[in-house]
């Protein structure tokens, strides 16, 4: 193997992450926002199966795989392939549709997505809701003040 | 590869820190996944180890992981002198609320060395010094996650990015949040402080007083860098680990060939 920095063997890792690195070739899908009026007005299941919908569709797009590829009970965020970037990614997409506060340091460590879809239906149900967080404290989600409209 | 000091990772020996000042990084990829299987030393690894590697939905996310873990434990076997299965590791106290889920170390108080390990998309880094350090390494991102991404960084780096072309807008900000995730690292604090809190652009003279940021090369389609407390290392050495460094009977050469340098010369 050499050694030196001018042919250092950078070039043969196309053998080995070629698929994972065209993002060109990826699957990528736009998810459908949710309307936050009906989620906060809706029940329980329909609110989380809802929440779950969107939160596969997003990390279907930053992961670059189809939704229903994604298993939200088995695994950790880091074990669905969620670093650090696209976690960020993950983390800023969600706050701008949902209007909450995602802690990212949390949404990396989750031990599932649907630790994360859980948090998000307890912050997104109507506003007397015992779930609700105030962005005080380290939570996985809390309510946005600023951005709620 | 193998020289007269490889350090087979069954045995005990004498321990060879590396000296004050001096900084070892070593550059891991994964081995091919059709043989992955059948060569690399899983049972060094520890139960959760093994348990994280089986976990990946992509394959090939284990593997990077497994050949990470197993460079990790073999590497810092060789610096102690002792079986990479018996290595110790203990999280320091968080530097925020002192729970135990601060930097990975190999004793604490008073390790006798310290060390770093990231891993992305094939590839790994891990950074030992006798100075407290963090390393990572990114897969470059896509244009369309560095505009989502941008805003979350610091004032200065936002500032910086907004000048470059879509291309070069990319590599700069894998730049910047490698150092910075670098830097997060050897704080302690990782990712729990905000990222728009310190500014890791391309001036070296705004960046935190007390460290020393170095970019590390590693090819076209990966960024890495390094973070390190105190002054800049007065030597830099920076090796692939083999591809058989990893493998059932394979070894790791602390004083194998690579390049060393003075931290001058680093682009950082």
């Amino acid at each position: 193997m050499d050694l030196t920095t001018k042919n250092w063997v950078f070039d043969d890792l196309d053998d080995l992450d070629d698929l994972d690195y065209e993002f060109a070739r990826d699957h990528v899908a736009e998810p459908e926002p949710p309307d936050l009026a009906h989620l906060a007005a809706c029940d329980p299941a329909e609110r989380t199966r809802l929440i779950d919908a969107y939160v596969r569709g997003e990390l279907a797009r930053v992961l670059r795989v189809p939704p229903d590829t994604i298993d939200t009970v088995g695994r950790p965020m880091n074990s669905l392939g969620i670093g650090s970037i696209n976690g960020l990614e993950l983390q800023r997409r969600m706050e701008a549709v949902l209007r909450v506060d995602v802690n990212l340091n949390r949404l990396l460590r989750a031990n599932s997505a649907a630790e994360l879809i859980d948090c998000l239906a307890g912050q997104l149900g109507p506003g007397d809701s015992l779930h609700k967080h105030d962005g005080r404290g380290d939570h996985l989600v809390a309510h946005d003040v600023l951005g709620t409209p | 590869m193998i020289g007269q000091l490889a350090h087979r990772p069954d045995a005990a020996g004498a321990p060879r820190l590396p000296l004050p000042g001096h900084l070892d990084v070593w550059l891991v990829r994964r081995p091919r996944l059709d043989t992955a299987a059948g060569t690399l030393a899983l049972d060094e690894l520890s139960e959760p180890e093994r348990r994280r590697t089986a976990s990946f939905v992509r394959p090939a996310d284990g593997v990077t992981y497994a050949s990470a873990h197993i460079a990790l434990r073999r590497l810092l076997g060789a610096y102690l002198g002792m079986p990479a299965a018996d290595v110790p590791f203990v999280r320091e106290p968080c530097p925020g609320c002192a729970g135990p889920h601060g930097r990975p170390a190999v004793r604490h108080p008073d390790p006798p060395l310290h060390f770093s390990l990231a891993h992305s998309h094939g590839m790994a880094v891990v950074a030992v010094s006798r100075a407290v350090l963090g390393v990572d390494v990114e897969r470059l991102p896509r244009a369309e996650t560095v505009e989502v991404c941008a805003a979350a960084l610091h004032p200065g780096e936002q500032i910086e990015l907004a000048r470059l072309g879509a291309e070069e807008r990319r590599l700069a900000f894998g730049r910047i949040w490698t150092r910075k995730e670098a830097y997060l690292k050897a704080l302690g604090t990782g990712l729990s402080r905000d990222p728009a809190r310190d500014y890791l652009g391309a001036d070296p003279g705004r960046r935190p007083a007390g460290w020393a940021l170095l970019d590390l090369a590693s090819g076209p389609r990966h960024n890495a860098a390094v973070a390190v407390r105190g002054a800049p290392p007065e030597r830099v050495a920076v090796r692939w680990l083999p591809p058989t460094a990893t493998h059932l009977d394979g070894s790791v050469d602390l004083a194998a060939g690579g390049v060393t340098t003075r931290v001058s010369d680093w682009g950082a």
